[in-house]
């Protein structure tokens, strides 16, 4: 690990990284306002129209039989936009190295800098990680902030909350770990950014299918979604450690392809 | 003791060739130009010596250690300066020392300040902001602020002006004679006639010289214009002649004491002899010429 390499990732993932938390924290206060201004009749209302109820269980990937507030607690954390900053995040930063460095032109003298590629591997790696527990983090708040400003909102539910901040982060690190692959894998950033969106997007896209589609539901498991349950978690207040195994387990399997492919990869900017 | 040693290095770019059983060394203290026409193999063979490849076959050494396999243990003795100067655009020269010395873990804030010193350079501006030649100073203080005892640079002159390209090959002298081995390569043959001791010339992928400035100027030819007051005696054989009355011009290989001695000898009335052609031999070279 290295504190020069970990700052200059850092200050190069500083803008997206601020703008993702930013984002996520207002949003998640915006959305708890827009729930608590509905009013319960109107929720019951939206539960009872079959294409909406259908939405709302292929966005939380599990069967709602009525309304309840934890539908829309878990709905603040599966949200397309607050799926779409976690990805936009990890995709733009861990796509940097190497095929953004080599693209940029710097990769000659951050790779010739008297570091091996482990090192440097290593440490950009951990800011990246580290700026995604950043946006996390601010989620949280702004899930907390959110139902602070809520009347007769009840206690707030920490370890819950703490739990599926885990399990997002386990879908960050799993599509990171996918980025951080694809962009040893490619000469180009675009087509890493490219590729790892198309499999991301495909994933999202199988979990919803999956609630009305035959193929689809006979195989939820081959999406990253499938093992991101907040709505599971809010209903029994377990830590889901399946699911947070498959994620680690994917994301581990990213980021040592990553490194194997980086550590002997030819750094070519001509 | 050699400090750069390239044995049989090969480089393939999937079936293009990029080099090919290329073979040379540089001792320390030597400074050794690398020339070649564009696509010859330069930037490919200083990218193997700076770590950045791996050589499809042959080996590559710095300080007697594996330029790629051991490349993080040598390189806080090399400086490299790629081809094209790109540097995080976000980056002023003081955050570049701030990066470095936390890389080096050291402190390079004195010798970082003679650098910027000596190149002119401000260092507040942003690297977006920096024209190609500031963007090459600050590569060229990047590659020499650590004082490496090796220097790997790819046309470091390029976007220079004349002054601060004097300033670098003083400072690339200097630290030749402290022991520092340099190889750089270049296009400007006036360049590498004043500063190498010893050139390596690389033509479609493969070494076709590796010979000291001194015993290139041997093979160059030089104009040699001599102007009688009569008709000499004898002639002169070892050289081609043109003559306009009393004035005799004409081109000579190598050593020129001889043709200075003749000249005496039949009481020339003035004697010039250029300095070595080497740029005629250079492009004869470069266009496959014998």
């Amino acid at each position: 690990m290295n504190s020069g390499i970990f700052k200059k990732s850092w200050r190069e993932c500083r803008t997206v990284t601020i703008t993702c938390a930013l984002a996520f924290l207002g949003f998640q206060i915006v959305l708890a306002r827009v729930f608590a201004s509905m009013g319960d009749q109107f929720i019951e209302q939206l539960m009872n129209m079959g294409f909406a109820r259908t939405v709302m269980q292929a966005l939380l990937g599990t069967q709602i039989s009525s309304a309840s507030p934890e539908i829309f607690r878990a709905f603040g954390w599966v949200h397309p936009v607050i799926l779409a900053l976690a990805w936009v995040h990890a995709i733009t930063c861990c796509t940097r190295l190497p095929v953004g460095e080599v693209e940029a032109g710097t990769a000659d003298f951050l790779l010739t800098l008297p570091l091996s590629r482990r090192v440097v591997f290593v440490s950009t790696s951990v800011s990246f990680i580290t700026s995604a527990a950043v946006v996390m983090g601010c989620g949280l708040i702004g899930v907390w902030l959110g139902h602070q400003s809520l009347p007769d909102s009840g206690p707030f539910n920490y370890g819950a909350n703490l739990m599926i901040t885990l399990n997002y982060l386990a879908v960050y690190l799993a599509v990171s770990g996918l980025s951080a692959f694809n962009a040893c894998v490619c000469s180009r950033r675009g087509q890493a950014i490219g590729i790892t969106l198309s499999l991301v997007l495909s994933s999202f896209f199988w979990t919803f299918v999956s609630q009305f589609w035959g193929p689809a539901k006979a195989t939820p498991w081959l999406s990253l979604l499938h093992y991101y349950q907040p709505m599971e978690i809010l209903r029994n207040h377990q830590i889901p450690g399946s699911d947070l195994a498959v994620l680690s387990l994917f994301a581990l399997v990213g980021w040592v392809g990553a490194w194997l492919v980086f550590r002997s990869k030819d750094i070519n900017t001509n | 003791m050699d400090a750069i040693v390239c044995e049989q290095l090969t480089k393939f770019y999937g079936t293009r060739v990029g080099i090919e059983n290329v073979s040379f060394s540089v001792g320390e203290g030597q400074i050794c130009g690398f020339l070649g026409p564009n696509g010859a193999g330069k930037s490919t063979t200083l990218r193997l010596l700076a770590g950045l490849m791996k050589p499809t076959t042959g080996t590559s050494r710095v300080l007697g250690m594996n330029a790629w396999n051991q490349r993080e243990s040598i390189m806080s003795d090399v400086g490299y300066l790629p081809g094209e100067v790109r540097v995080w655009n976000w980056m002023t020269a003081n955050d570049a020392l701030s990066f470095l010395n936390r890389v080096h873990a050291c402190e390079l804030a004195s010798s970082w300040r003679r650098m910027t010193d000596l190149f002119e350079l401000n260092p507040d501006v942003r690297v977006r902001n920096m024209s190609k030649g500031m963007r090459q100073k600050l590569g060229l203080i990047m590659a020499l602020v650590h004082n490496p005892r090796v220097l790997i640079f790819d046309e470091p002159t390029s976007g220079l002006d004349p002054v601060m390209q004097e300033r670098l090959l003083s400072e690339l002298r200097t630290r030749a004679s402290n022991g520092s081995a340099i190889l750089f390569s270049s296009h400007s043959l006036k360049e590498v006639e004043h500063l190498c001791d010893r050139v390596v010339m690389v033509r479609r992928g493969a070494l076709i010289e590796d010979t000291s400035i001194k015993s290139l100027s041997e093979q160059a030819v030089r104009q040699v214009r001599i102007q009688f007051p009569r008709e000499p005696v004898t002639s002169f054989e070892n050289a081609l002649w043109a003559q306009k009355g009393l004035e005799w011009k004409g081109t000579i290989q190598g050593d020129s004491k001889h043709v200075a001695a003749w000249a005496l000898s039949q009481d020339a009335s003035d004697l010039v002899i250029e300095s070595p052609d080497l740029e005629h031999l250079f492009q004869s070279r470069y266009r496959d010429e014998p």
